[in-house]
């Protein structure tokens, strides 16, 4: 037998097209439904309850006649709104943790690892679980949930980013040329952590938009009969054993985008390399 | 450092170990403190009402209640006590296993809870006997490799699995296995037959979880020094790669254990709901739509108590499984 090959050769980061493809049309159903939508999303037709898919209606109808693919691309609003809002607040939390931890060491230090550590134990489930019950369902409060939920990760990320650069020579020579320590952080710290850090936030709206659309599956985020991806699913539930269309078209959908989020993380940690995710 | 390599130094190894476990022990009562606290004020301190909330919920269309019956209600619940008092006489009634009374059904805690966890029990068991075995085969065919046919294929698997949403594979599966094939009961199954279905979905997104993390170790081991020399000394692939790569590489996959134990215990809050399976996901569930407080508070608690118990367990058993660890200097090259 041959000896082991070595790691696999690194192959040319090329763009990922596929994920792109799927990404733009998720902007556009976010920013112009209208213009993707074949019909209107509430517009109820009786005669045609519960039609699977055909040329005119390609997901599908609902228990109320209306058509699931138009449900499906007025919904994308409110899963990739409340997820992004969802990103927003992590980051911004945890870069406040990750920061000041990182930067100032010591004692705050300590103790900002220490909670995040303990949070780290808890299933972030539980933890959005936890902050939905406090503040009470709706999609804004969701976005909190999730968010607050996956800070202790980033967090810890934030900080061992910071730590790495912290230790480079250039960001050593600016506090010896005498920089302000206020100023090293923005000027010399923080752009050169902004790489990882972008390839790990296209990562995470994959699984703020998982963690989204479960929560809404359950009841927690959108309420019907306002379209949202795992509003859809969840109410497709009822029409399960004739309608398989209901829960399986919006889901795949959900699925594809979910995977284009990661491919995207992916093709930009290799861009940056030094991340693998 | 230098007097711990100095060979003529007795080893302070019993002392050592002995700082080793309060330290553990101190780790898990932080946990499970910490998840308590953090409980305890995102229930209470919040400000939806769980009382108004409650009479909502039982006199729906009975035209309200009465502000001295919410009242009345308050004070029974003690819910017009000042915050950190409560937050101490509650953790003092936890200590001493008192787990109080459900808002929604008036019964105790204990009762609500121990009537659905057999449940959960019984699925989260089965999806870890399957979980790990199936994550270990997947791992093992896919690093075999690192050029073969089954590397290229596999490797994105895991990323693959993780990117389905979890309540969406249960629904899949459910309807490929119950309604097209008809092999499984679709709902209310009580046993073998009826556990399987769900237990695969819940076992699935961990696998990749695990599998994932297990493929990386597998292939940092394969690069490490002692591979080649034992390849060069001419012993098969096969006989290295399971005796000696897959065991170095099985070591961090143990450390995964409170991991795993977590993410299915947390996954049957989707599975049971998908599968319409009585347990303490669906009750946790339920539970927050109601902002059943005690009943959240004390499911919480249990899951910490849980995840701080494998933990502790891990790190404590993890020098009996690698012997440099048992080592008085600590893993340096002897």
């Amino acid at each position: 037998m041959t000896a082991p090959a070595p790691a696999a050769t690194r192959r040319r980061a090329t763009a990922p097209w596929p994920a792109l493809l799927v990404l733009a049309a998720v902007g556009l159903a976010a920013l112009l439904p209208e213009l993707l939508a074949p019909h209107d999303p509430f517009t109820q037709n009786v005669t045609e309850r519960l039609a699977g898919p055909t040329a005119t209606h390609p997901f599908g109808t609902d228990e109320l006649g209306r058509d699931l693919l138009s449900r499906v691309v007025h919904g994308t609003r409110a899963t990739l709104v409340t997820a992004l809002l969802a990103l927003a607040f992590a980051f911004g939390l945890s870069l406040l943790v990750g920061l000041a931890a990182g930067y100032l060491g010591g004692l705050v230090d300590r103790v900002l690892m220490a909670g995040v550590d303990v949070l780290l134990a808890l299933p972030s489930l539980l933890i959005s679980l936890l902050i939905v019950s406090g503040l009470g369902t709706g999609p804004g409060n969701l976005a909190v949930a999730v968010g607050i939920a996956s800070v202790p990760a980033l967090a810890r990320v934030t900080r061992a980013e910071v730590l790495r650069v912290s230790s480079q020579p250039f960001v050593e020579a600016a506090a010896g040329f005498g920089v302000a320590r206020h100023r090293v952080l923005p000027r010399h710290v923080l752009p050169h952590a902004r790489g990882p850090i972008s390839a790990l936030a296209a990562l995470e709206l994959a699984t703020m938009v998982l963690s989204v659309s479960a929560l809404s599956f359950l009841g927690y985020g959108t309420q019907p009969p306002d379209p949202e991806w795992g509003t859809l699913i969840a109410g497709g539930r009822d029409y399960f054993a004739t309608a398989w269309w209901l829960t399986t078209l919006p889901g795949a959908v959900l699925a594809c985008v979910v995977l284009a989020l990661h491919r995207l993380g992916r093709a930009v940690g290799h861009a940056n390399e030094g991340l693998t995710p | 450092m230098a007097e711990i390599l100095d060979p003529t130094v007795p080893p302070a190894a019993p002392a050592r170990r002995a700082g080793h476990a309060a330290r553990r022990a101190g780790s898990f009562a932080a946990v499970v403190l910490s998840a308590y606290t953090l409980a305890f004020f995102l229930l209470y301190a919040l400000p939806s009402d769980p009382v108004a909330l409650m009479l909502e919920r039982r006199s729906s269309g009975a035209g309200g209640a009465s502000p001295e019956r919410i009242a009345a209600l308050r004070e029974a619940h003690g819910l017009d006590d000042p915050l950190l008092l409560r937050y101490l006489t509650t953790l003092g009634r936890l200590l001493t296993g008192d787990l109080g009374t459900s808002f929604q059904s008036g019964r105790p805690v204990p009762e609500v809870l121990a009537a659905v966890a057999p449940g959960t029990l019984s699925l989260a068991a089965a999806a870890l006997v399957i979980a790990v075995p199936f994550s270990v085969a997947l791992a093992l065919v896919t690093s075999w490799r690192s050029d073969g046919l089954a590397y290229r294929l596999l490797r994105h698997a895991p990323a693959l699995i993780a990117a389905i949403p979890a309540f969406w594979l249960g629904l899949l599966l459910l309807r490929l296995f119950s309604f097209t094939l008809g092999w499984v009961p679709s709902s209310g199954g009580e046993g073998l037959a009826g556990l399987v279905l769900p237990a695969v979905a819940l076992a699935l997104p961990v696998s990749a979880a695990l599998a994932a993390v297990l493929v990386r170790s597998l292939d940092d081991v394969r690069q490490a020094p002692f591979v080649e020399l034992l390849t060069a000394r001419g012993l098969p692939w096969r006989r290295v790669y399971l005796a000696h790569v897959a065991r170095n590489a099985l070591l961090p996959f143990v450390t995964l254990a409170g991991l795993t134990v977590g993410g299915v215990l947390v996954g049957t809050v989707i599975t049971e709901t998908v599968f319409a399976r009585a347990g303490l996901g669906r009750l946790l569930a339920s539970s927050v739509e109601t902002q059943d407080a005690p009943v959240i508070l004390a499911i919480t608690v249990l899951a910490a108590l849980v995840f701080a118990t494998v933990n502790l367990a891990v790190d404590l058993l993890y020098p009996l499984l690698d012997p440099r660890l048992r080592r008085e200097n600590g893993g340096a090259p002897a």
